[in-house]
């Protein structure tokens, strides 16, 4: 009874930690069924700079359906200067996306069925792809991109493995989520 | 705001060690000062929310248009305490209990710099490396993959620090600044 | 192996002799060949095949054990059939050498429906759908990867140093940074690594590009080794005097031929073995040697020790940076960005029947597949789980009575008997573990669909066999549904039903470093064998495989068809630790249910057996 307690459940069935820390939360979307544990921390507030004039409400980071973001991980977009405009810019992640424990992401975009480890960094604008397993302590360096069936490992990360047809069903997170 | 002041600003209701805050400076909610001796943040400097300063055992000097960000700890390792220089970036969850970390070096995310270390100028520590106690790093080191390192010459300095102006502009504009809560 | 509980599955194809195995999978038993009195009963021997029988098996270990009160009624007449085998041979040992080529997750398994067969990487051919890029994403035509090698030829390149990306970056950087001017900065170029700020500026000489895109070709005109002009240089004049240089030295099987003639030194100038050739067909070949060949790289070893003297250490490569380079430089400074390797789609063949098990979508950024024939879908799936929370994976204390439950999961629209066969003591190693699980036998519910789920979990979580969410067929398997030690079984869902298994490890000493083998890994090999009745469509009786047509059903008579199969599954549960004190060597607590001395000897079945039945249902 304890654990029920410790979460939010949202409309959508995003149960979110009461200890995570959201900043911004006009600028996240979650899309359900999203698991959000204690110490989590999500820069909503790091959003993208528009022009003078425009005040559009941008979107800082998108998470799909099934995702679960585990204990001290944090989600920031990423930042770069583009154009002499220095800004952040907003990061997506697909459906069922897990972050291990103490894992810091920047990507740009994370795909469906990515599984990333234990106390890993996913640098700055790198991109997943779908079905992708990162184990635990992998640095992936920024501007990345990480192909489809991948498993990845290393300080830079580098493909170590190829995944087998059947990694949708491995990395799948509705089991875990039924288990919250 | 007054009896408010001490016991939102830290986690607990010690009261805050001396702190010296450049009125450019932009600090964020949330940020844990500990400690007695004082804390000096210079000019233009950032610091994101939740980050944490513990004077305990000595002061913390921070330059100027420096960014420390999210939960990164910074202790002073004893009595002469912990200088950063100027356009020094930390990034998140590192635990730093350097004594000197020279100007424009970057220090990337999860990474641990023992106690005493001192990091010379325009270095650059790749995510998650690992310093050793009073190891001390010549200006222009990369730290890179499992602690490798390397002279940085690649000539960047001077965009990165351009880089960092612009980056701390942005963080002006996205962060709320609660500097004057943690002003005595 | 990294991390406990692994479950592995022994692919059949580990077998010595696989032209047998190529040929039994290739055509499934004929019901001509299985004895019918043997339908409902559990050993299912052929008396007519011996060796097809040996080849097929996975083996078996002379000592199994069947750890069940319900003794098999058949067990005389198969000790009789079984004697004539020569046991020893048919082991299974999960840490023989030969079983570690054998053992794979079921995630990586294929299953062949033409064979009934699983198929493991190792017996299943692949074949490139499209080559692609794995940084860029784009697809390179077979064409390029034949004419430029398997490497991108577009714009993406690794650090020599630390194998991250490579960026493009102005050299001149207050230029792109300075704000509202300058929207596309102006060169010229470095290629910039932000992980270890490796640039092309520090190469001797340094590389400036010109401009920002079609790097590989500004690459390939800066990063010239003498080795790669004396190389171009070789194949100009050989091509040369190929006398046709558009002719593709691989294609054309006369191409070949003459090349061939190269190697056995018939090439250059002398007729004595011309007439030979002509008269098969080939043009006689005159072949000039190059002027003055040169021999590049081999510098000087004193030259780099001096160089070595003077730049030190730390500035030459390490062996990873070194193999990753064309002619292995020795220092930091002659190393040169390396072109990302391409990846490949694959489709996969059984290379038994040839049909196709997997074929993905060709376009490159799609996931999905149009033919994925995975094992998963096909033979059920084990896991295993502590009951008590307080089992150390890894720390698994002696002479202790370690419970687990281990859960069978039916892929099939069918329910499936199951039978779960393990040696009473694991084999292979002197410090054997007692294992016994205790209900061998059970039925698990077909995976019906998820309304069905749905409308079953309403229901209390059944303890008996009432509770399955599809009964098995009257007439069928009786022997099991009135097998009273069903009550055993630990718990049953809609397609899973999970079982308690003991483990008893022994006392090991420590031999990690003094053997190669890891006495103290403790894996349990258990003989999992299934029994379904499946629904044959008529026009495609081979079709039905694993998921069998349920639309037949409605049509009266439908024919089923037994189907059974078996594998040896692989627990790796963990690794035994050191005794702890207090408890001491003993017999378990839970009766040993086969009286000790009567041991059961596993049958021999072929892995995969399908007999058609009479028509059991209309």
């Amino acid at each position: 009874m304890s654990q029920k307690s410790e979460y939010i459940q949202t409309e959508t069935g995003n149960k979110v930690s009461r200890k995570s820390l959201i900043i911004g939360s006009q600028n996240i979307i979650l899309g359900g069924k999203t698991i959000i544990q204690a110490d989590c921390c999500i820069r909503g507030d790091l959003r993208r700079l528009v022009p003078q004039g425009q005040n559009a409400a941008a979107v800082a980071i998108a998470v799909g359906r099934y995702c679960f973001l585990s204990k001290s991980c944090l989600l920031r977009p990423p930042s770069k200067t583009y154009r002499g405009q220095f800004s952040y810019y907003p990061m997506k992640l697909g459906d069922h996306v897990f972050v291990g424990e103490g894992s810091v992401v920047e990507a740009a975009v994370i795909g469906s069925y990515v599984n990333i480890g234990k106390n890993c960094v996913i640098g700055k604008f790198s991109i997943i792809k779908d079905c992708v397993r990162i184990e635990d302590g992998t640095v992936i360096a920024p501007n990345s991109v990480i192909p489809s069936f991948s498993s990845v490992e290393g300080h830079p990360g580098i493909v170590v493995e190829e995944l087998p047809e059947t990694a949708a069903e491995m990395l799948e997170l509705k089991e875990l989520y039924k288990s919250i | 705001m007054g009896p408010k002041r001490s016991g939102a600003s830290s986690a607990s209701s010690a009261p805050l060690p001396p702190l010296s805050i450049d009125p450019t400076a932009v600090l964020s909610d949330a940020i844990s000062f500990s400690g007695t001796y004082p804390i000096t943040i210079g000019a233009n400097s950032v610091l994101h929310p939740r980050c944490k300063l513990n004077s305990a055992e000595g002061p913390i000097v921070i330059g100027s248009n420096c960014i420390i960000s999210e939960r990164t700890q910074l202790i002073a390792p004893d009595i002469d305490g912990l200088v950063l220089g100027s356009y020094v970036h930390v990034e998140v969850n590192c635990h730093i209990q350097a004594a000197r970390i020279g100007d424009a070096t970057s220090i990337e995310v999860g990474t641990k710099l023992g106690k005493g270390s001192c990091i010379g100028d325009n270095c650059t520590l790749s995510p998650q490396s690992i310093i050793l106690d009073v190891d001390v790093l010549p200006a222009f080191t990369v730290v890179y993959g499992e602690n490798q390192r390397r002279m940085d010459t690649s000539a960047t300095a001077v965009a990165r620090n351009e880089t960092m102006l612009a980056h701390i502009d942005c963080l002006k504009k996205l962060l709320l600044n609660k500097s004057e809560k943690y002003m005595r | 192996m990294s991390s406990f509980p692994y479950i592995h599955i022994s692919c059949p194809c580990h077998e010595d002799r696989p032209q047998t195995l190529t040929l039994d999978s290739a055509r499934p038993i004929t019901p001509l060949k299985s004895p019918s009195k043997h339908d409902f009963n559990f050993p299912l021997t052929d008396p007519h095949t011996p060796t097809k029988r040996r080849t097929l098996l996975g083996g078996f270990t002379p000592s199994v054990s069947f750890d069940s009160g319900n003794i098999n009624l058949d067990l005389d007449e198969e000790e009789e059939e079984l004697t004539d085998e020569d046991d020893d041979n048919n082991n299974f040992d999960p840490r023989d050498p030969r079983s570690a080529f054998s053992l794979f997750p079921i995630e990586n398994l294929l299953y062949c429906e033409d064979c009934h067969q699983i198929r493991c990487p190792r017996c299943v051919q692949d074949e490139i759908v499209c080559w692609y890029c794995p940084s860029c994403l784009f697809e390179v035509p077979s064409s390029t990867v034949k004419s430029d090698g398997n490497r991108c030829t577009r714009n993406c390149y690794l650090c020599p140093v630390c194998t991250a990306l490579l960026a493009v970056i102005p050299v001149n950087h207050s230029s792109g940074h300075s704000g509202t001017h300058s929207d596309h900065p102006t060169g010229p170029f470095n290629l910039f690594c932000s992980h270890c700020h490796w640039t092309t500026s520090d190469l001797t000489p340094p590389i400036q590009l010109e401009k920002p895109t079609s790097i590989s070709a500004q690459l390939s005109k800066l990063t010239h080794s003498s080795q790669d002009s004396e190389f171009i240089r070789l194949k100009q004049h050989y091509a040369q005097q190929l006398g046709n240089a558009q002719e593709d030295f691989t294609n054309s099987p006369a191409a070949l031929t003459r090349l061939m003639g190269l190697y056995t030194g018939l090439g250059s100038g002398s007729g004595g073995h011309g007439g030979s050739r002509k008269g098969r067909g080939v043009k006689k070949l005159e072949m000039k040697e190059v002027d003055r060949p040169r021999e590049v790289g081999e510098e000087q070893e004193l030259e780099i020790i001096e160089r070595m003297a003077v730049e030190g250490l730390e500035s030459t490569t390490t062996s990873k940076q070194r193999l990753a380079q064309p002619h292995e430089p020795r220092f930091l400074s002659d190393l040169t960005p390396t072109a990302v390797l391409l990846r490949t789609k694959r489709s996969k063949r059984c290379r038994a029947c040839r049909h196709i098990l997997v074929k993905p979508e060709s376009k490159v950024q799609t996931t999905r597949f149009r033919i994925r024939l995975v094992a998963l879908n096909s033979i059920p799936s084990l896991t295993i789980k502590r009951l008590d929370s307080t089992i150390n994976w890894n720390n698994l204390i002696p002479h202790k009575t370690h419970r687990f439950l281990l859960t069978v999961t039916n892929p099939l629209f069918d329910p499936i008997s199951v039978s779960l066969l393990t040696p009473r003591r694991t084999p292979g190693t002197a410090f054997a573990s007692r294992v016994t699980i205790l209900c061998p036998e059970f039925e698990v519910g077909a995976s019906t669909d998820v309304w069905d789920d749905a409308l079953m979990s309403t229901k209390p979580a059944a303890s008996s066999t009432s509770g399955v969410a599809t009964p098995p067929v009257a007439g069928s398997f009786t022997s099991f549904s009135k097998d009273p030690k069903m009550s055993t079984v630990y718990e049953q869902k809609r397609n899973y039903t999970s079982v308690v298994i003991e483990v008893v490890p022994p006392e090991i000493p420590d031999t990690r470093e003094t053997r190669i083998r890891d006495e103290r890994l403790l894996e349990i090999p258990i003989y999992v064998r299934v029994e379904f009745e499946a629904e044959v469509d008529r026009d495609d009786e081979e079709g039905g495989g694993g998921k069998p047509s349920h639309s037949g059903a409605s049509g009266g008579a439908v024919q089923r068809e037994r189907v059974e199969y078996s594998y040896w599954y692989v627990i790796g549960v963990g690794r035994v630790g050191d005794p702890v004190e207090g408890v001491v060597a003993s017999e378990p607590n839970t009766p040993v249910r086969t009286p000790v001395g009567t041991p059961v000897k596993a049958p021999r079945t072929p892995a995969a057996m399908r007999t058609p039945l009479r028509q059991v249902r209309s």
